[in-house]
């Protein structure tokens, strides 16, 4: 396969899969040009690809295909008359013949988690800065990029969530009190296990979404 | 100048001792040489073909490239739809934030309800949009479709436009 890629020939793959959509789908390039009889761009411009997060679920006869884009920090609906469309003709193209799409781009899905954080003294402090200064969220920024990066079905897994905020640095045993995710006006719905966002991706709160209580704790 | 680029005349020339470079037998030797040209020929076109093959799949824009270079390689007007189908009506609950307007019958904007069947993609998979100038060979073309869509997709329409 390396000559074919020299030549620059596939990107997708040779069998594509789901996963491959959202690859393509992160790839799109915002106002370029798609080169005639290619599928990728002929200078990658990481400055247009606007599409920061999606998601491909495979429905009856369809796939469907949930994207984001990044204002300032948070994730955000791409803009329907003037972002999905170009964003629409390109997926029509990259996708195999015959396959149904059904492209959304929908206000995500909000998270509310509360978290006890025991924390190493000599990095961090008790709000849960870094006492260096490089941060004053280490937390909470971490937690943003992990729902940035959820999988590509975009589920929600509590256990990988830990995981972050376990390779936070200063942060000792990082434990999840509460998380609790909802979509539109529905309630709050306690996740126990995983979540899968209806829009595809998720926020946090941005009223009340994040508690953390710290507490100082000895290295382990 | 890959690996697999060889100039046998030439390969032929620079291989001889100088001063045996005589034109008679340069010739001489070229002729010797001549079967393995041809089999170089058809090992170059034969690997051609595979990289081509290997460059082309299902993904639209690809299996349109394809049909273009064999059926129209100067206009390159062939190109592919979507087959019809019907997209099914969704009603949510109230707190999903998604109103679905139900407009009167002098407003004639209809919203149909539709069985499971009717939604299903039951027509074609897709529709390939042939110009009418472009003469071709039917069987052919869906030959070479079949060569690279994806299995299952197989009830597909040929149209002229």
């Amino acid at each position: 396969m390396n000559v074919i890629a020299q030549r620059g020939y596939i990107t997708f793959k040779t069998y594509p899969n789901v996963s491959g959509y959202v690859t393509k789908a992160k790839s799109f390039q915002f106002g370029d040009a798609l080169p005639a009889d290619k599928d990728i761009y002929s200078v990658v411009d990481a400055g247009t690809q606007i599409v920061k997060y999606a998601a491909a679920i495979e429905l009856d006869n369809m796939v469907r295909i949930k994207v984001a884009k990044i204002t300032g920090a948070a994730l955000t609906p791409l803009d329907a008359t003037l972002e999905l469309p170009p964003f629409t003709a390109y997926m029509q193209l990259i996708k195999d013949a015959g396959v149904r799409l059904n492209i959304t781009s929908g206000a995500p899905d909000t998270l509310k988690l509360t978290l006890n954080i025991y924390y190493d003294p000599l990095v961090l402090d008790s709000t849960g800065a870094r006492l260096d200064g490089t941060s004053t969220t280490p937390v909470k920024d971490a937690i943003n990029n992990f729902l940035v990066n959820l999988p590509f079905n975009g589920l929600f897994v509590i256990n990988n969530l830990i995981t972050t905020l376990q390779s936070i640095s200063g942060v000792v045993i990082g434990q999840i009190a509460g998380a609790q995710a909802t979509y539109a006006a529905l309630p709050y719905t306690e996740v126990l296990v995983e979540y899968t966002p209806d829009a595809g991706y998720m926020i946090l709160d941005p009223v009340d979404g994040l508690t953390i209580n710290y507490y100082p704790h000895g290295p382990i | 100048m890959g690996l697999y680029d060889v100039d046998f005349p030439a390969l032929v020339v620079q291989l001889m001792p100088v001063r045996l470079r005589k034109a008679k037998h340069v010739r001489w030797l070229q002729c010797l040489v001549a079967p393995v040209i041809t089999l170089y020929k058809s090992f170059t076109a034969n690997r051609n073909n595979d990289l081509y093959i290997l460059a082309h799949n299902s993904q639209v824009v690809y299996l349109q490239a394809a049909l273009n270079d064999t059926f129209d390689p100067v206009t390159r007007g062939i190109y592919i739809t979507d087959g019809g189908f019907e997209d099914p009506l969704f009603v949510y609950l109230d707190a999903e934030h998604e109103p679905l307007p139900l407009y009167l019958n002098t407003e004639s904007h209809p919203d149909w309800l539709y069985m499971n069947a009717e939604t299903a993609l039951e027509g074609y998979a897709f529709i390939v949009k042939v110009p009418a100038a472009v003469t071709y060979n039917e069987a052919h073309m869906r030959a070479l479709i079949d060569k690279y869509r994806l299995p299952s997709k197989n009830y597909y329409a040929i149209q002229t436009i």
